[in-house]
């Protein structure tokens, strides 16, 4: 077999999730119009989630007569079905709306042209056999935002332990000096395997423009399409999508079995008179018992909307198209997922679905001073959950940090950060009301004396400080200088109370930065 | 079936009568230092494999969860939309799946909606932890226009305990020297599921390093 990348074409609406938020849906039921509207020139698309569509060109290019009609008839389709389903809704759900469409060899490039598309609203296709070169030339970033596409670090590939995410690795190759594919590509696998692990192999790959996986050299195992007849037609949805379950089960074990995980399942469903819902559902991590599940139903649940099949399900069958070597998720034989564990990811998945992604985060440790910074929230769906409780968060238990604020750490923190308005503007006074300024020499103008938040007023009864914080103090713009001051402030309520605080000066002005709740 | 009660940390454990947090029920954290309580309360049931959802918290200091003892890869932030039915059919799903919840109700919240979530939470058996943050920030909101926290303090969940929690002494800090090192708090524990209130001071800042075998 061949080691080539396939050409495809990716379809991409990198804020889907917002927009079906904004439009008051769920992502994937907003999303079904769309396909169908793909579906309706190319019959077997690929679906990972909702805002990917992805296809091979092959077949449709050829009858289409090439890749540039293909890409401009696809973008019609879905710019006609984008508008009926946002409709007349408000200006806000508009700015979500947009979309690329990019067509390469394999699908890191096709994703990377579906992202450029974006600006130009115009589609993307790279030549065949010039996605090395169109890779070339693209940012490693682009790793981050591609994660869908070609599936989380961790996806088939075992010990991972220094890379957990995209954005290490883009953090990691940027510090060491690489910033473009091309710089990747230039690298020997070796070197890269010798930096990142097991990962560097699919690193390297995904650089020089080949698909993450290389083809499997080993037979498939055989019997590996799962199939139930039904004796009479089941008119239960749930019905179907428990045997979609059972079959599952068997296929993923099947397969397990094999050390192999399928990354491309096709699910056919069929009625008693004869009508057919069939589509094929990709996820480059590998398709879990569960995620085929979630497929069917979505397939289902589409299929009985919009075509309304007359008579109940006769059969369901899934067959897995394309199976790689399983070797990333063995630490869950050692007793790594609980049913606990299950069921929060599942819980948080589908508030995900229908919230969007960025409404449901997991911290994540960062570093530095500002408390509020220490820790990033990532989407839930950009981590690997499973691997997070395996590893025993062992990434995120660093908490010294000079500098830092000393603990105990207050419960609420602010982001003063320039570009947010997250911390409160509150004024700092003298006992002579003035403003209390602190100069060059970190001295202040007076000793505390009152504090104003949103015009209430707190007498200071201690505090600690100033103590500067410069941070970046060599990178001459994003440079920051301020003071911190940890305050205790007593309240003139009937029951006083004395509460703490953090106070930050920053270009003299006061803000609230941290809380102790 | 009735499943044994989420352990708590050992210094608040005399404060529970049963021993811990009775799953199904609610509780509702009150006073400065509802939120660091709260964290503590929940910090060992996360440790021995429960999952943490804050909700309507986005400002949570994650350094102060972990100084409670949280097991940081079990908590989850979310953030739903502030309207009550879509609050609460959001809280409801994570429900499914969490065996804590820590939640800032936001102000649009019906009494009928609380309600309809604590059946949810009774039927699943996890622990629902209302927390209403303390004024300043409680009493206005322009703090950020996207996610205001909880303005007032809505009484509208009907909870079994109340943990009212009041800090009474911050040590280590003076006027202009060293700076705070150590919380005490006298936590009061009463509602109409708890025969006799309890009260008990507990060193907050230290009930972190308590560990749970």
């Amino acid at each position: 077999m061949r080691d080539e990348p396939t050409r495809v074409v990716v379809v991409q609406f990198p804020h889907w999730s917002s927009l079906a938020a904004s439009l008051g849906h769920g992502a994937r039921s907003a999303f079904e119009p769309i396909v169908r509207a793909v579906v309706a020139h190319v019959p077997l698309v690929e679906v990972t989630a909702p805002g990917i569509i992805m296809f091979a060109t092959r077949g449709p290019s050829r009858y289409v007569g090439g890749d540039t009609p293909l890409a401009a008839l696809v973008h019609t389709a879905v710019t006609d079905a984008l508008r009926t389903v946002i409709g007349d809704a408000h200006q806000h759900a508009q700015t979500h709306a947009s979309f690329g469409i990019g067509i390469a060899d394999g699908r890191l490039a096709a994703a990377i042209a579906a992202r450029h598309s974006m600006q130009t609203s115009a589609p993307v296709v790279v030549p065949p056999g010039a996605a090395h070169r169109w890779l070339a030339d693209a940012s490693v970033r682009a790793l981050v935002e591609c994660v869908d596409v070609i599936g989380a670090v961790g996806a088939g590939v075992p010990d991972t332990a220094d890379v957990s995410s995209y954005r290490d690795v883009v953090s990691l190759l940027e510090r060491l000096g690489l910033y473009r594919f091309g710089d990747v590509a230039a690298l020997r696998e070796a070197d890269l395997i010798a930096r990142f692990g097991a990962f560097g192999r699919d690193l390297s790959r995904l650089a020089r423009g080949l698909d993450r996986h290389p083809p499997l050299t080993a037979p498939p195992p055989p019997d590996r399409v799962c199939t139930r007849q039904f004796d009479a037609p089941v008119e239960s949805r749930d019905a179907v999508v428990a045997t979609a379950d059972e079959l599952a089960v068997g296929l993923t074990d099947h397969l397990a079995a094999h050390g192999l995980v399928a990354v491309r399942v096709h699910v056919l469903i069929e009625s008693d008179h004869g009508e057919r819902s069939e589509r094929m559902w990709y996820r480059a991590d590998g398709l879990s018992t569960r995620a085929i599940v979630e497929s069917v139903r979505w397939q289902l649940d589409a299929w009985i909307q919009h075509d309304a099949p007359t008579s109940g399900v006769m059969a369901v069958r899934l067959s897995p198209e394309q199976v790689i070597a399983n070797t990333g998720r063995q630490a869950t034989l050692w007793g790594g997922e609980r049913d606990g564990d299950r069921h929060a990811q599942r819980a948080i998945r589908r508030v995900a679905d229908v919230n969007g992604a960025e409404s449901v985060t997991v911290p994540a440790w960062r570093g530095g001073r500002d408390p509020a910074r220490a820790f990033e929230f990532v989407r839930s769906d950009a981590v690997d959950l499973e691997r997070r409780v395996v590893a025993g968060g062992a990434d995120t238990t660093t908490v010294g940090w000079r500098g830092a604020v000393p603990s105990p750490a207050p419960s609420l923190v602010f982001d003063t950060g320039e570009l947010s308005n997250g911390a409160p503007e509150i004024a700092v006074l003298d006992a002579n009301q003035r403003p209390l300024v602190v100069n060059a020499r970190h001295a202040m103008s007076a000793e505390p004396a009152r504090v104003l938040i949103n015009d209430v007023a707190y007498d200071v009864v201690a505090w600690a400080g100033p103590w500067p914080v410069e941070e970046r103090w060599w990178d001459q713009r994003r440079a920051r200088r301020t003071v911190r001051l940890q305050l205790l402030v007593r309240d003139h309520g009937s029951l006083p109370v004395t509460r703490a605080m953090i106070a930050v000066l920053e270009r003299s002005v006061w803000r609230l930065a941290a809380w102790y709740a | 079936m009735v499943r044994a009660p989420l352990p708590v940390t050992p210094s608040f454990a005399p404060l529970f009568a049963d021993g811990g947090l009775v799953r199904g029920r609610t509780v509702a954290c009150t006073g400065d230092a509802a939120l660091s309580t709260a964290l503590a309360l929940v910090a060992s049931a996360t440790r021995l494999g429960s999952w943490l959802a804050v909700i309507g918290v986005p400002q949570l200091g994650v350094g102060a969860a972990i100084e409670a003892g949280v097991a940081i890869e079990r908590i989850v932030l979310a953030q739903p939309p502030h309207a009550s039915r879509e609050w609460v059919a959001t809280v409801a799903a994570l429900v499914e799946g969490f065996d804590v919840l820590i939640v800032a109700p936001p102000a649009a919240l019906s009494a009928h909606d609380a309600r309809r979530l604590q059946t949810r939470v009774a039927a699943r058996q996890s622990v629902l932890i209302v927390v209403h943050l303390p004024p300043p920030l409680a009493l206005h909101t322009p703090l950020a226009p996207h996610a205001p926290l909880a303005p007032r303090a809505p009484q509208v969940f009907g909870a079994d305990l109340d943990v009212h929690a009041d800090t009474v002494a911050w040590s280590g800090i003076e006027r202009g020297g060293s700076h705070i090192t150590q919380r005490m708090v006298h936590v009061r524990v009463s509602g109409r599921r708890c025969a006799s209130p309890r009260e008990a001071t507990i060193d907050l800042s230290c009930a972190t390093n308590q560990r749970v075998s």
